[in-house]
């Protein structure tokens, strides 16, 4: 009997071409488009070199032959400077000309106008020198012939560090809009699963009438229901997963616990979908309902737009801890940021131990047995 | 003969209207037992709460002799019903919605093939087999909507006004159709607002009216509830009042009637009425156009019980 009805239930949601038009080229147009929108501008994104004026207090080899060649044209270039007088240097930083001031001295400093990223990059440039120069002593001094290595390390390390920083910090945006797109697609899953739960109700639809004569329990019925929605709802996300991966979107390594996140993304929301169908009854009112209530949820998970999710982990954290678009994004990021799978673990636990509950409610509102009116 | 179903004193209000008032129903099995009342009168509340879709007020209600619930699936599994409204996929092709009820039912597979053929066959549909229902038209697809309900061979079907804006080809087919699946053994129940058709049909009838039992009988039975026997219109121009009188007091009339040109005189028992008025006629030398002569209807039966006509 279960398979009875879960062939058919199979069967009737993909010969619903509509339906499944939609909720596959909703994601992939979606991806595509911020591929096409955002991957290159990212991916090219160079840093921009810094201005800063430099004012020699006393003699640094070492130092002078470091910000040369940070100073060296090409994609590497890390500043831009120009030598000037004390008086002139702490003019153009006041009119914003340059970013800092760098004072080349035995112990080299400097003097910045703000706290920016860019600041930021000019400190490590001090900090790699303190660094390299501990190690090495006095290098200019006593080994001439070592200043070139030394200058090298330094300029490296800087280098390093601006790189690192500008590429992550974007690639975590940019790969964020993808969680987004796949925490959306599988609460849109709830569309599908509302229509459906309608068809298995005797008060909802004459389907459901006829459906409701047969001698069979509504539990069967409503976990076949599931189940095929489930499967169909994860092999969308899949392909879409497939498309995006192809299409160059880089998911890191963890593909088999992204797809994990997505089963049980697309379980949470079908099996929404099926609780708002089964308590509202009234097929547009509760279409309604269920697109309203997974925006809702996508705003309040800053899906959509940003901010509102870091202010409720101020006031209310439970909700972003029970929020199923939160958790679905959220698991993308634990698994791209943490070392541990604890997040992970929670998140995906939640989700899971949430739609369990939800389809044992909508069993549970749906035997309700004998209806007041048709 | 033993009791297909028995509903006694069943009460059902929605909110404040009392749309079952009472009623009682006894079918026998192997009955096609005719539900006749005009539109509202409650006939569809009485079979969904016979299935145990709606709830009510008061009242028991037992099918087979076992009181009926919705989980009472040993029950349910003998019960086919044909909706008023079409109920089917329309992702489905005509076979897989016949195979998908089937399946509700009957979990052989070789069974459910043989049962799925035999209902298609049965409502004429086999060179639709792979169509959609919505390439159907309507009389076609009633007959879809018929054979998903009794493909897996119910003993007790119930009809709910399945000639409703059917052509009357489909209609008659469908009718047809009832008679044979009694003939094959199952006990119908058959609601209808068009006396005809239950009268063609039905072996026992009851008239129901606002919720409430009219009355319940053969049509035979029913007819002899009521005064009239026989109703005779003759078309006459003209016709003094005088004559109207007289024929007044012919034997068994009990109202004479004159307007429009056309004389009724309708007649509670005897025979030979026919010739007497128009002996009567033939005396006084009065002319006159066509002669009907009519037996009473379901109709008048409901006329004048309630004191209104059954179509309205
Ligand atoms: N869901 C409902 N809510 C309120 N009133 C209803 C509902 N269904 C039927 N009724 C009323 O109950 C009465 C009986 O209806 P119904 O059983 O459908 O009559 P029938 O099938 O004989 O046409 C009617 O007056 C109808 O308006
Ligand atoms: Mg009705």
């Amino acid at each position: 009997m279960f398979f009875h009805n879960f062939k058919y239930s199979l069967k009737t949601t993909l010969k619903n071409k509509n339906t499944i038009f939609w909720t596959l080229i909703f994601p992939i147009a979606l991806g595509t488009f911020m591929y096409l929108a955002f991957g290159n501008l990212f991916e090219d994104e160079m840093f921009d070199a810094i201005p800063v004026s430099v004012v020699v207090e006393s003699e640094n080899k070492t130092f002078e032959e470091t910000l040369k060649q940070l100073d060296k044209k090409g994609e590497d270039r890390i500043i831009i400077a120009t030598y000037e007088s004390k008086e002139k240097a702490k003019k153009s930083l006041e009119d914003e000309k340059v970013e800092a001031i760098i004072y080349v001295d035995d112990k080299p400093y400097m003097e910045v106008l703000s706290n920016s990223f860019k600041a930021t990059v000019l400190k490590t440039v001090l900090e790699e020198y303190e660094k390299v120069n501990k190690v090495v002593g006095d290098i200019g001094e006593k080994n001439p012939l070592n200043i070139g290595k030394a200058v090298e390390t330094i300029t490296a390390g800087v280098q390093q560090y601006t790189s690192k920083t500008t590429s992550e910090g974007n690639q975590d945006v940019y790969t964020s809009f993808f969680y987004a797109i796949f925490a959306m697609s599988c609460l849109f899953a709830a569309l599908t699963a509302n229509q459906k739960v309608h068809s298995i109700q005797a008060n909802a639809s004459a389907l459901g009438m006829r459906r409701c004569l047969s001698p069979n329990s509504k539990m069967i019925t409503v976990v076949a229901e599931f189940l095929s929605l489930l499967l169909i709802q994860f092999v969308i996300e899949l392909i879409t997963l497939g498309y995006l991966t192809v299409l160059g979107v880089d998911f890191g390594e963890h593909y088999f616990l992204i797809m994990l996140v997505l089963l049980f993304g697309a379980s949470i929301g079908i099996s929404l979908g099926i609780l708002i169908g089964a308590v509202v009854k009234n097929e547009k009112k509760s279409e309604g309902i269920c697109v309203a209530s997974m925006l809702f949820l996508s705003v309040l998970a800053d899906l959509m737009i940003g901010g509102i999710k870091y202010t409720i982990e101020q006031k209310v954290p439970i909700l972003n801890r029970i929020n199923p678009a939160t958790l679905i994004a959220d698991s993308f990021y634990a698994l791209n940021i943490y070392d541990t799978y604890d997040r992970y673990i929670r998140n995906i636990a939640t989700l899971g131990g949430m739609s369990i509950a939800l389809i044992v409610i909508s069993v549970l509102v749906l035997r309700r047995n004998k209806y007041a009116s048709l | 003969m033993s009791k297909a179903i028995e509903v006694t004193n069943l009460v059902k209000r929605y909110k404040e209207l009392v749309a079952l008032d009472h009623f009682n129903l006894d079918i026998e099995e192997g009955e096609i037992f005719g539900l006749l009342g005009p539109n509202g009168s409650g006939k569809t509340t009485t079979i969904n709460c016979i299935l145990s879709l709606l709830d009510y007020d008061k009242g028991e209600i037992k099918v087979f002799g076992k009181n009926m619930r919705p989980n009472s699936y040993d029950i349910k599994k003998d019960i086919g019903v044909i909706m008023q409204n079409v109920a089917v996929f329309d992702e489905l092709t005509v076979y897989d919605n016949i195979d998908y009820f089937c399946g509700l039912y009957i979990k052989d597979k070789k069974t459910r093939e043989k049962y799925v053929e035999e209902a298609i066959e049965f409502v004429g549909l086999e060179d639709y087999k792979k169509f959609l229902p919505k390439k159907l038209s309507g009389g076609l697809l009633r007959r879809l909507n018929i054979a998903c309900g009794i493909s897996h061979k119910p003993k007790l079907i119930f009809f709910d006004e399945p000639t409703v804006a059917v052509d009357p080809q489909s209609r008659n087919k469908i009718l047809e159709g009832i008679t044979r699946l009694n003939e094959q053994g199952a006990t119908i129940v058959y609601t209808s607002h068009y006396m005809e058709e239950v009268e063609q049909l039905c072996t026992r009838i009851l008239i129901m009216d606002r919720g409430k039992n009219v009355a319940m009988g053969t049509k035979e039975e029913l007819k002899k509830m009521i005064k009239n026997t026989e109703t005779i219109t003759v078309e006459i121009p003209l016709l003094e009042e005088k004559h109207i009188a007289e024929i007044e007091k012919l034997p068994h009339v009990y109202e004479v009637k004159y307007d429009n040109n056309r004389l009724t005189v309708c007649y509670s028992g005897g025979k030979h009425n026919l010739v007497r008025v128009l002996e009567y006629f033939q005396n006084n030398n009065i002319g006159f156009g066509r002669v009907y002569s009519e037996l009473p209807t379901l109709n008048d039966v409901f006329l004048e019980i309630t004191g209104k006509e059954l179509r309205d």
